[in-house]
């Protein structure tokens, strides 16, 4: 968002926008949380202020520190180093997919299959080129996680379809 | 009493806890010395490793990667100028000039006997005040710990990085989301919108491990896994710290000791500010200031010992009170949760062989860290080679285990996805995630003490007004008054100020882990510390 601002007296139209994205993202928040909490009702026994009274109490500080976040002046970012690469969202974008895909396919394929596909994919994303690196990892990451978790640590991972191979 | 310190003593020199112990050391020195790889993350990646062992063998591996990991991170600052983990930063000001002046072996030494030393003081300081404000702790009433959940809160929001408004909103979305799912007292569903899995609420390992591991490495596949050394790590010259150096070394040691301890023990503070303010009271009570930033031993000793010192320190609130004083205190109360136990002055009744093996713990792993260090110190260089690209695909597997594992559900994995992506653009839009960690862990205190004080109150709320409480919430608004304060004197000459040397810790530190900024304040003194924009996590 601000990678490379530029340094303007009194402000930065970047980090304003930034501001305006954060308070907007939390008032959404927060009318999420007053939808959820008006839900809830239950007799409030005695002098308890009841199970909305606390969320209630948060969502308001929430909703205020919002708006004074939206009015707020921003301060100047600092300034990016010249020096670094750019920054790559395309990458980071797909590596927040393969990792999507990975949650998604954890439960059908278990976790030795999922994790050897998004291990292969990873590392294809970070440029990895060498197809014996990508594959002998892919196989011995996953298969070394869940063998030491499964077999020395007795913690269950799920197996999938590969469960009777394991 | 003498018999707790016995029977932590027997249960921590057990075999098992022993060996999670120097496991952990070593994780931790890998962990550290990898730059872009923070303590907080290194712990909230491991957790899993604890599950299957008992709270003290698990506490233990935990302690040793917490405390190692602090040491090694200064490690590439001293050697290539890029802080292992960002609370590292200011062992380079002098750790680096040391390096171009051909003596980073001694650099490298004086960071590990400062360790030590630090780590000692940090944890017998922890051993004799922790049982000591654990018996106050017994006295405190509903309404002091609302109160003191929400000081906590405003504490972290203000020291951290970005604005207060954000820390603060951080914070609120941390106590937030603690609220979804049953409520405590009457066992009314809130805020689940229809999601049954959110009726037993978030567990916070799942949430902690996306903030902290998968939005990282989302991080450094936009920055492509890059770090950029600027000296050689083959010629580091002599490992002896000779006896001149010994005797420059000792007002940081001296300094920076019992100070660390002090500045750990607020909440939201940890190595990083410790480290800075040793640095700067060595500084500021030394007569020749002329070679500070210029190699000058006092500088590394004093960061290094107040730097390892307020590790220790950062668990005396979580221990006594339940409430963490840093993210990485957060981290390692999941290592009690999952056996179902709960830090706090009953733990102290109920557990003390674990409390106490705890305290045995933090004073035993500075010596691991320093038999470690000595054998390892020559190839600790070596580590720097290791090619991220390859890390960070193994590092996400152990997020997914560890998100799972907690109670075997794919939901729990999902909501580490989700958060992962969460905090990877709250990092973006400087807003920062410690809060928000602090907000889920201290929610339900804080929640429990709001209701609970007010029915003792006949549904009044004018408990708020009590001597203690009020008190609190004064010291809230005074907290937050500074902290607004100072970012508008700042924000007028903070990219002015800079000298020399801090600019290169800036430049080094920003080109690692994209935000950190470190910032000199006063011109006329030179003074030195951390200022708003810099990271939160060790």
């Amino acid at each position: 968002m601000d990678d490379n601002p530029k340094r303007v007296a009194g402000g930065n139209v970047g980090s304003r926008r930034t501001n305006v994205m954060v308070g907007v993202a939390f008032l959404a928040v927060t009318a999420v949380g007053l939808l959820g909490t008006s839900f809830a009702e239950a007799p409030t026994p005695g002098s308890d202020p009841g199970p909305k009274s606390y969320p209630y109490f948060v969502l308001v500080l929430m909703a205020l520190c919002s708006v004074l976040v939206l009015l707020e002046r921003p301060r100047q970012p600092p300034l990016a180093d010249p020096e670094a690469a750019p920054p790559d969202n395309r990458t980071a974008i797909l590596a927040a997919v393969a990792l999507l895909l990975y949650v998604i396919l954890l439960e059908p394929l278990g976790y030795v299959l999922s994790s050897a596909l998004f291990v292969a994919g990873a590392l294809l994303l970070a440029r990895e080129r060498r197809w014996y690196v990508v594959l002998v990892y892919a196989l011995v990451i996953p298969l070394g996680v869940y063998l030491l978790f499964s077999s020395a640590l007795s913690i269950a991972l799920p197996t999938g379809v590969v469960e009777k191979f394991l | 009493m003498m018999s707790d310190w016995a029977s932590g003593l027997t249960a921590v020199l057990a075999p098992l806890p022993l060996l999670m112990l120097v496991v952990g050391v070593l994780a931790g020195v890998v962990i550290g010395a990898l730059p872009g790889l923070t303590a907080v993350m290194g712990v909230a990646v491991l957790l899993p490793f604890t599950f299957a062992l008992d709270p003290l063998p698990g506490m233990m591996l935990m302690v040793g990667i917490y405390t190692s990991a602090i040491y090694a991170g200064s490690i590439p600052a001293i050697l290539i100028r890029v802080p292992g983990t960002p609370s590292s930063a200011a062992a380079l000001l002098d750790g680096y000039p040391m390096t171009k002046q051909g003596h980073a072996g001694r650099a490298l030494s004086l960071s590990l006997s400062s360790s030590v030393v630090g780590g000692l003081i940090g944890g017998v300081l922890l051993a004799i005040f922790a049982p000591l404000l654990a018996s106050v702790a017994l006295q405190v009433g509903q309404a002091e710990y609302f109160m003191i959940a929400l000081f906590a809160l405003t504490i972290i929001a203000s020291i951290s990085e970005g604005s207060l408004l954000k820390g603060l909103l951080s914070g609120l979305l941390g106590l937030l989301i603690a609220a979804v799912g049953t409520d405590p007292l009457v066992g009314t569903a809130r805020m689940t919108l229809g999601v049954s899995e959110l009726r037993a609420g978030f567990d916070f390992i799942p949430i902690l491990i996306g903030l902290f591991g998968v939005a990282e490495a989302l991080n450094q596949f936009r920055r492509r896994f890059e770090f950029e050394g600027t000296a050689s790590t083959s010629r580091l010259g002599s490992f002896r710290i000779d006896r001149a150096t010994r005797r420059r070394a000792w007002p940081g040691y001296a300094v920076g000791g019992p100070l660390g301890f002090l500045i750990g023990v607020l909440p939201g503070t940890g190595g990083e500010v410790g480290s800075f303010v040793s640095y700067n009271e060595t500084r500021r009570l030394s007569k020749d200031k002329s070679q500070f930033g210029k190699g000058d031993p006092r500088g590394l000793a004093a960061a290094e010992t107040g730097h390892n010192s307020a590790v220790p320190g950062t668990l005396a609130p979580t221990l006594t009170l339940g409430i963490p004083g840093n993210a990485v205190a957060a981290v390692m109360i999941g290592v009690l949760t999952v056996h179902g136990l709960r830090p706090g002055p009953a733990l102290f009744e109920g557990q003390p062989e674990l409390v106490y093996g705890i305290f045995w713990g933090f004073i035993l792993v500075p010596l691991v860290v320093g038999i470690v260090g000595l054998l390892g110190i020559k190839l600790w260089g070596q580590l720097l080679r290791v090619p991220p690209e390859l890390l960070w695909p193994t590092i996400l597997a152990l997020c997914t285990v560890g998100a799972f594992a907690i109670r075997n559900s794919f939901f729990d994995v999902l909501v580490m996805y989700v958060f992962g992506i969460v905090g990877f653009f709250m990092d973006r839009a400087k807003v920062p995630t410690t809060p928000l960690v602090i907000g889920l862990l201290v929610g339900p205190i804080a929640e429990q003490g709001f209701r609970r004080a007010t029915i003792l109150n006949q549904g009044s709320f004018s408990w708020i007004f009590d001597p203690v409480p009020f008190v609190l919430l004064v010291l809230c608004v005074v907290s937050m008054a500074v902290s607004l304060l100072r970012s508008r004197s700042t924000a007028a000459t903070d990219y002015d100020n800079d000298d020399d040397v801090l600019a290169g810790a800036t430049t080094d530190s920003t080109r690692d882990h994209g935000h950190e900024e470190v910032s000199s304040s006063d011109e006329k003194g030179g003074a030195i510390e951390p200022c708003q924009g810099s990271r939160e996590e060790d």
